[in-house]
């Protein structure tokens, strides 16, 4: 292992000790949810929130396909928050709880090939929020800068 | 001032992220780099010590990015120092709130050497934090 390899390997594995943490929190969320889908549909937002948070730090460590993963479960969550049927909304809770174990699995085998059964996983995902609408418009770096420039002049 | 005496300020509740960014500034010439895990502890170390840069992150609690730069624009004291937003929240809306709320830049994650280059360091120049 190089050194350069040997830094990122440590730095993947501060996040997944990270990653325990949003794991409980994400998981205990889903279960409380689960417990009274449209009354408690609002925690989804905490769920959100871990997704972002993973979506992140996984592209700043160069994981790309949790980045993916994670970035499907913030929409699909989103979108929860939005629906107000049960069946949306149990829709959603399925997809966030594979969603959840997918990324949990992927970081603790980062070295590992994506397999079929995760690319189905996506796809099943990418569907599902299809379903739900899709995601929200999201800007680029150019975008971006391009509105504060708008502003600020 | 020069690069190596500029005080930042990184906000960010991930730990993995902050050792990240820690590297990059440190790697682009910042010495004086304070790190805080939510808005509300960057707050309260903003009423005691200055700084000349805030890099923050949108998703924390107590106290989000927005709350942040929210409470810096109505501070007297503070509401001209250059505040980034560092977030992989790239969502239309959000961003516009930022805007909305006087943000200097927004640096989308994942964030590179190359991005300090050509988004931080010209803010600092343009705020004449830097020459």
């Amino acid at each position: 292992m190089t050194q350069i390899e040997a830094k990122r390997h440590a730095q993947i594995q501060t996040f997944i000790q990270e990653m325990i943490g949003f794991s409980d929190t994400a998981e205990k969320t889903l279960t409380e949810i689960e417990t009274d889908l449209l009354e408690k549909k609002n925690l989804f937002s905490v769920f959100t929130q871990r997704m972002v948070a993973i979506r992140g730090t996984s592209l700043q460590l160069g994981l790309p396909e949790i980045a993916h993963i994670a970035e499907l479960g913030e929409e699909i969550s989103i979108k929860a928050t939005h629906s107000d049927t049960r069946a949306a909304l149990r829709k959603c809770v399925g997809s966030l709880w594979d969603a959840q174990g997918t990324i949990k699995y992927l970081l603790e085998h980062y070295t590992e090939q994506t397999t079929e059964e995760q690319d189905i996983l996506v796809n099943r995902l990418q569907k599902t929020l299809k379903s739900l609408g899709g995601a929200r418009p999201s800007l680029g770096s150019d975008d971006i800068e391009a509105l504060i420039k708008e502003h600020n002049d | 001032m020069v690069l190596g005496d500029v005080k930042v300020l990184v906000v960010e509740d991930v730990r993995s992220m902050r050792i990240q960014i820690h590297e990059l500034l440190l790697a682009t010439g910042f010495k004086h780099i304070e790190i805080f895990e939510n808005g509300e502890a960057a707050r309260r170390h903003l009423q005691i010590s200055p700084c000349d840069l805030v890099l923050s992150d949108w998703h924390m609690s107590p106290m989000s990015g927005i709350e942040l730069l929210e409470w810096v624009r109505t501070s007297p004291n503070l509401n001209t120092l250059p505040f980034m937003m560092v977030s992989a929240e790239k969502t239309k809306n959000y961003v516009i709130d930022a805007i909305k709320a006087g943000v200097d830049g927004y640096l989308i994650k994942p964030i590179s050497i190359e991005q300090i280059y050509t988004k931080v360091i010209p803010l600092l120049i343009k705020k004449k934090v830097v020459s």
